[in-house]
C-alpha cells in the first residue's frame, strides 16, 4: 500500500478514538437520573440502585468506559432501553437505507451542481450565471425541513405523483420502482445544500482554469471553445470539485437527519431522532458513532481519491515529495 | 521610545488606523456600499429586526390566542397571511417568532465568536503544549457533521431556547476557533510584530495592540455568514421539537405545526418557511459586504 494511504490511516485512529470518548460522555451530559428511562418515574430509589449497579454506572467513569470500549471492539453496541434489543442489530440496517438515500442524494447533486457550474462558467456574467448562482444561494439559505414539506404537498397531496412518506407501499410495497418512487423526494430534497455548493466549486474552479495561459494558447490556435472546456479545461478543474464532492457526500449524513424525519424514511437519522425523543441513550450513542465513523471513513477515502487524480496533494499528506 | 517604535512598525500594514476610527468607519462603509446586495440585505434586515422587536406594539393580534376559524386562507377573516391549525394568526405569529429566530441566529453565533477568540488568540500565541492539546481535542469535533453535533447535545439536554443556544455554541466554537488560531499564527509571525517585539513590547501589548486587531476582520466575517445558517439549524432543531417550546411563536415551530395542517391549509407552512430563507439570505449579503469593507485581501469569487 502506498504510504501516504497508510500515513493518512494512522491519523483516523486518534480521531476514532476521540469520537468514541465524546459518544460516551453523553451518557453522563445527560440531565437528571439517565436511569427514570428504565425505571420509570415512580420507582424507589433501591430499585434505581439496583439498575445503576446493572449497568455499570456506580464505577468510575475510566473503568466504565474501558469495559464499555472493550465491547464496542468486540462489534457491541450495548442493548437499547426502550426495545430491549441490541443496538447494532437495530441500527445496521437503518444505516443501509440511509445510505441508500445520502448516496441517490450525492448523486442527484453532484450531476446537477456540476452542469450548473460549467454552464454558469463557460458563459460567465450572463443570464445563466446569474440565475445558476443566486440559485446556489437561495438553496444554501433554505431549511431543508421546510422544503421537503414544501415538495410533499406539491408531489404527494397536490399532483398525487409521488407518495409523501416511508421507504416501501404498504400493498405490494418493497420492489425496485416502488422503493425508487419512494426515494425521489427526499433524495431531491437533501441533495439541494450539496448540489447548491458543488455549483459553486465547479463554477470557481472552470473560471480559474479559463483564466489560464495554457487555455488563453489553445483559444489562439483556433481550438473550438467546446474541446476547450472539455479537454483541457475541465480535467485541470477536476481534483478540487472532487474534494468537495468527497466532503459533501459526509455532511450530506447530518442534513439526511431533518429529511429523514420529515419523509419518516427509516434511516438512521430518523432512529437517531426517536432515539432522543424516548431517551434512548444507548441507541443514541450506536446512531452517533455509526454516522461519525461513515463521515470520517467517507472523508478518509475523498482524501485518497483526491491524491491518485492530483499527485502533487501527496507531498502534503506525507510531509515528503512522491 | 517603545509605543514610538510600535507605531511605526504598524504603520505599512494598517495605514487607516492613524486616521482615527471615524475615518476607518467612513471608509469601511464607502466599501460596504458599494456592494447594493449588500446594503438592500442591511436594510431589509434592520425592517425586519425592528419589525420583531416592537411585535407586541405593531401586531394586529396576540400570538397564542385562536381569534379567527381555523386555517383561514391569506386575505380571508381579515388576516392577511390567514389563520392556522390553531386559528392564530399567521402573520402576528411571524412577528413575534422573529425575536427567537432572530435571538437563535445572532446571539449563539456572537458567543461562540467570542470563546473562539479567546481560545484561538492564546493557543495561536502561546503555541507548545497547550496548543497540540486543545487542537486535538477540537478535532474530535471535526469528526461529526456540524448539523449532527448540535442535534446531539440539543437532544441530551432538556428542550428550550437555552439548549439551543448551547447546543449551536458547542457545534460552532471549533471552527471558529480553528480560523481564529491560524489566522493568529500568521499574524504573529508578520514583521510588525516582530518590530514590535523587538521594540520591546510586552506579550499584552502585541496581544491586544497588533494581533487581536487584525485576527478580528476575517473572524466577523466568517461569523456573520455563519448567523444566516446557524439561524435556519437552530430553527430546525426547534422543528424537531428539542428547542422552543409551543405556545411560544417561533418560525421553525410554525413549519412544525403547519405539517399537521400541510393538505388543507398550506400557507401556515409556507411563510415561516420563506421568511427564513429571506432572513439567512440578508446575513449572507452582508457577509460578503462586511468582507469588502473589512478584509479587502480576501478576493471574492
Amino acid at each position: 500500500m502506498p504510504l501516504f494511504i497508510l500515513v493518512r490511516l494512522f491519523t483516523v485512529l486518534p480521531v476514532l478514538f476521540g469520537v468514541s470518548v465524546f459518544v460516551f460522555l453523553l451518557v453522563h451530559l445527560a440531565p437528571g437520573d439517565v436511569t427514570s428511562t428504565l425505571t420509570g418515574p415512580m420507582a424507589t430509589p433501591e430499585a434505581r440502585d439496583a439498575i445503576r449497579v446493572k449497568l455499570g454506572l456506580d464505577k468510575p467513569l475510566v473503568v466504565q468506559y474501558a469495559i464499555w470500549f472493550g465491547h464496542l471492539l468486540e462489534g457491541d453496541f450495548g442493548t437499547s432501553w426502550v426495545h430491549r434489543r441490541s443496538v447494532i442489530e437495530m441500527v445496521l440496517p437503518k444505516f443501509l437505507n440511509t445510505a441508500i438515500l445520502a448516496l441517490s442524494a450525492a448523486l442527484f447533486a453532484y450531476i446537477i451542481g456540476f452542469l450548473a457550474g460549467i454552464f454558469a462558467a463557460a458563459r460567465r456574467y450572463s443570464v445563466t450565471d446569474r440565475v445558476v448562482m443566486g440559485g446556489t444561494l437561495v438553496a444554501g439559505s433554505t431549511p431543508l425541513y421546510w422544503l421537503g414539506l414544501v415538495l410533499v404537498f406539491l408531489f404527494a397531496l397536490k399532483w398525487r405523483l409521488l407518495p409523501a412518506t416511508g421507504m416501501v407501499s404498504v400493498v405490494d410495497g418493497g420492489g425496485f420502482v416502488d422503493v425508487l418512487r419512494h426515494l425521489i423526494l427526499p433524495a431531491v430534497t437533501s441533495s439541494l445544500p450539496s448540489g447548491a455548493i458543488v455549483a459553486r466549486t465547479t463554477r470557481a474552479t472552470m473560471l480559474e482554469v479559463l483564466g489560464q495561459n495554457y487555455i488563453r494558447v489553445a483559444r489562439a490556435k483556433g481550438v473550438p471553445v467546446r474541446t476547450i472546456l472539455r479537454k483541457h479545461a475541465l480535467r485541470n478543474a477536476l481534483p478540487p470539485i472532487v474534494t468537495v464532492a468527497g466532503m459533501e457526500l459526509g455532511y450530506l449524513l447530518g442534513g439526511v437527519v431533518f429529511v429523514e424525519v420529515v419523509f419518516a424514511w427509516p434511516g438512521i437519522g430518523n432512529q437517531l431522532y426517536a432515539s432522543i425523543i424516548g431517551r434512548d441513550i444507548p441507541t443514541v450513542q450506536g446512531a452517533v458513532l455509526l454516522i461519525a465513523m461513515a463521515f470520517v471513513l467517507i472523508n478518509l477515502a475523498a482524501d485518497v481519491l483526491n491524491v491518485y487524480i492530483e499527485p502533487r496533494t501527496r507531498a502534503a499528506v506525507t510531509g515528503h515529495r512522491p | 521610545m517603545t509605543a514610538e517604535l510600535a507605531g511605526r512598525a504598524e504603520l505599512p500594514v494598517a495605514p487607516r488606523r492613524t486616521s482615527g476610527p471615524i475615518a476607518r468607519l467612513r471608509h469601511g462603509w464607502r466599501a460596504y456600499a458599494k456592494d447594493k446586495a449588500a446594503v438592500a440585505a442591511l436594510l431589509l434586515l434592520v425592517v425586519v429586526a425592528l419589525a420583531s422587536l416592537f411585535a407586541p406594539w405593531i401586531s394586529p393580534h396576540d400570538p397564542v390566542e385562536a381569534v379567527a376559524n381555523r386555517n383561514a386562507p391569506p386575505g380571508s377573516e381579515g388576516l392577511l397571511l390567514g389563520s392556522d391549525g390553531d386559528g392564530r394568526d399567521v402573520l402576528s405569529r411571524l412577528l413575534w417568532g422573529g425575536r427567537v429566530s432572530l435571538l437563535v441566529g445572532v446571539l449563539p453565533t456572537v458567543l461562540a465568536m467570542l470563546i473562539s477568540l479567546a481560545i484561538g488568540v492564546v493557543v495561536g500565541c502561546f503555541r507548545g503544549w497547550v496548543d497540540q492539546i486543545v487542537m486535538r481535542a477540537l478535532d474530535m469535533f471535526f469528526a461529526f457533521p456540524l448539523v449532527l453535533v448540535a442535534i446531539v447535545v440539543a437532544g441530551i439536554l432538556e428542550p428550550g431556547l437555552l439548549t439551543i443556544i448551547v447546543a449551536i455554541v458547542v457545534a460552532l466554537v471549533p471552527y471558529i476557533t480553528r480560523l481564529v488560531r491560524t489566522t493568529t499564527l500568521s499574524v504573529s509571525g508578520q514583521a510588525y510584530v516582530e518590530a514590535a517585539r523587538a521594540g520591546g513590547a510586552d506579550s499584552f501589548a502585541i496581544l491586544t495592540r497588533y494581533v487581536l486587531p487584525n485576527t478580528l476582520p476575517p473572524v466577523i466575517v466568517y461569523t456573520t455568514t455563519l448567523i444566516g445558517m446557524m439561524m435556519v439549524l437552530g430553527s430546525s432543531l426547534s422543528f424537531l421539537g428539542l428547542g422552543v417550546q409551543p405556545p411560544t411563536a417561533d418560525w421553525g415551530l410554525m413549519v412544525a405545526e403547519g405539517r399537521t395542517v400541510l393538505k388543507k391549509a398550506p400557507h401556515v407552512t409556507l411563510f415561516p418557511g420563506l421568511v427564513i430563507i429571506v432572513v439567512a439570505l440578508c446575513f449572507g449579503f452582508i457577509g460578503d459586504g462586511l468582507r469588502d469593507a473589512l478584509d479587502p485581501r480576501a478576493r471574492r469569487r
